[in-house]
């Protein structure tokens, strides 16, 4: 293209009127300028000057930088507000809590009254519970730790092994053992003179005051006849008595059999073990021996 | 380079308002174009036309500095302060609202477009050295600016109209 004519020459209106209104700007005399400005840009252009190829080159570095790493980065996830659980010790629990937050019971009752988002450790002798959002009952004993689960579930470990406790369950840790049935098996030739009594319980308490096999035989139904009346306490007191008496007494063995047994259903594994025991030694010679040392050692297991 | 300054200050503080937009500081850019001079004195003084050469630059500069500030705007950082006004106090009404006008209608052009129609239009530049200033074929510098021309005729209709939309002015009644 040749050099254009002057733009107001233009013969088309619109252009013709752009061309005089650009005209009437560019008539403009530019305003004067002072001279000495010359002297600030001498010095401007004398003063050190960052390269702003390089500004900007670690401008979008940095940005890139920083954009590569917020997009790698996973994005924290606010966790919700987790309310911390209440955990009450009985006054005569003996507890206390690691800096990694796991309470160590070692008697006595603690109970979780808050399901709580937070993860919630106890420790006792025989087991550790782990539970989240569940409300339960811990307490230890010798005999063992007894879970009672009231919300959500816990889990119980304890010998290698595992449980899950749900609500509403309850777990006694370790578990008994299963006792052998020939140990619980009721001597059939205990004869009383009590039997058909109307007041028999009290008619044998009487006949154990005697002395003689009447004494042992009563001794013996009398803990039998207390167990099942739901008075452990009271049937192992007699048979305890029956073997302090008559250690060597014909109904011996069935004493001691009848205390094993209700021992380890009343979890009292070390005494379990010392009558075992004393089974083992006394009766060498009777076939339950043998149950008795299985059930033994699995009893000195726990 | 001093009498550079003395001779073309003036004159090109005016250029680069116009190419750059007059709401950037002219004396800024003026110093940031001597600047660019004064580090390469060998180039501007040994150029066919060292005022071309000037318009060259202060084109870059303006260009530069338009980009910058639109980022600035666009992170509301844009802070514009008194600025020493480039046009001669002693100009018309009428100059200055066509040169309000001018602007207005330029800040809708293409840079190729405005560069050429800003440096032959208004400071008065003839086609060669426009064609030295930006390094382009003089053919180019001509087919440029008659599409500039063009479209800025175009665009100032386009302002005209809307404005006369927009003031309330009686529309145009057909009849029937």
């Amino acid at each position: 293209m040749d050099e254009l004519r002057p733009w107001t020459e233009a013969t088309d209106e619109a252009e013709a009127r752009a061309a005089k209104l650009v005209a009437t700007a560019a008539a403009i005399v530019p305003a004067p300028v002072d001279l000495t400005a010359w002297d600030a840009v001498v010095a401007r252009s004398a003063a050190p000057r960052r390269d702003g190829r390089l500004v900007f080159a670690f401008a979008g570095s940095l940005a890139a930088g920083v954009a590569l790493v917020m997009a790698l980065t996973p994005r924290p996830v606010t966790p919700p507000a987790v309310e911390p659980p209440v955990l009450v010790a009985a006054a005569s629990a003996r507890w206390t809590q690691g800096a990694d937050g796991v309470v160590s019971l070692a008697a006595g009752r603690l109970s979780v009254e808050r399901a709580s988002g937070a993860t919630v450790r106890v420790a006792t002798p025989h087991a550790t519970l782990e539970a989240t959002r569940a409300r339960f009952l811990a307490e230890v004993t010798a005999g063992g730790t007894t879970l009672v689960v009231e919300e959500g579930e816990v889990v119980l470990r304890g010998q290698g092994q595992e449980r899950t406790v749900k609500a509403g369950q309850t777990l006694v840790w370790p578990e008994a053992p299963s006792i052998p049935a020939p140990l619980e098996a009721r001597p059939t030739a205990v004869a009383s003179v009590c039997e058909g009594v109307g007041a028999r319980l009290d008619c044998l308490r009487l006949e154990a005051k005697g002395d003689g096999l009447s004494a042992q035989a009563a001794l013996y139904e009398l803990g039998v006849a207390e167990r099942e009346s739901g008075h452990v306490a009271d049937a192992l007191a007699a048979w305890t008595t029956s073997l302090s008496r008559f250690p060597d007494g014909v109904l011996h063995p069935e004493v001691r059999l009848a205390l094993l047994v209700e021992l380890t259903r009343q979890r009292r594994f070390a005494e379990a073990v010392a009558v075992a025991r004393g089974f083992e030694a006394a009766c060498a010679a009777d076939p339950r021996v043998g149950d008795v040392r299985a059930l033994r050692r699995s009893l000195e297991g726990r | 380079m001093r009498r550079l300054y003395v001779e073309h200050a003036a004159e090109l503080r005016l250029g680069v308002a116009r190419l750059a937009g007059k709401h950037l500081d002219a004396d800024d850019l003026l110093q940031e174009v001597f600047m660019v001079a004064l580090r390469k004195p060998q180039d501007v003084l040994t150029a066919d036309s060292p005022k071309a050469w000037l318009y060259g630059v202060a084109v870059k500069v303006a260009a530069s500095r338009r980009r910058t500030a639109t980022v600035r705007r666009f992170f509301g950082f844009d802070e514009v302060g008194e600025l020493a006004d480039p046009e001669s106090p002693s100009r018309t009404m009428e100059q200055r609202d066509a040169s309000k006008r001018v602007e207005q209608v330029l800040s809708k052009l293409s840079d190729k477009k405005r560069e050429v129609l800003v440096l032959h239009e208004l400071q008065g530049l003839p086609g060669e050295e426009i064609a030295a200033a930006l390094q382009i074929p003089l053919k180019t510098v001509w087919t440029r600016l008659f599409h500039a021309r063009k479209d800025f005729a175009a665009e100032l209709a386009r302002l005209d109209v809307v404005e006369a939309r927009t003031s309330g002015l009686p529309q145009e009644r057909r009849h029937g």
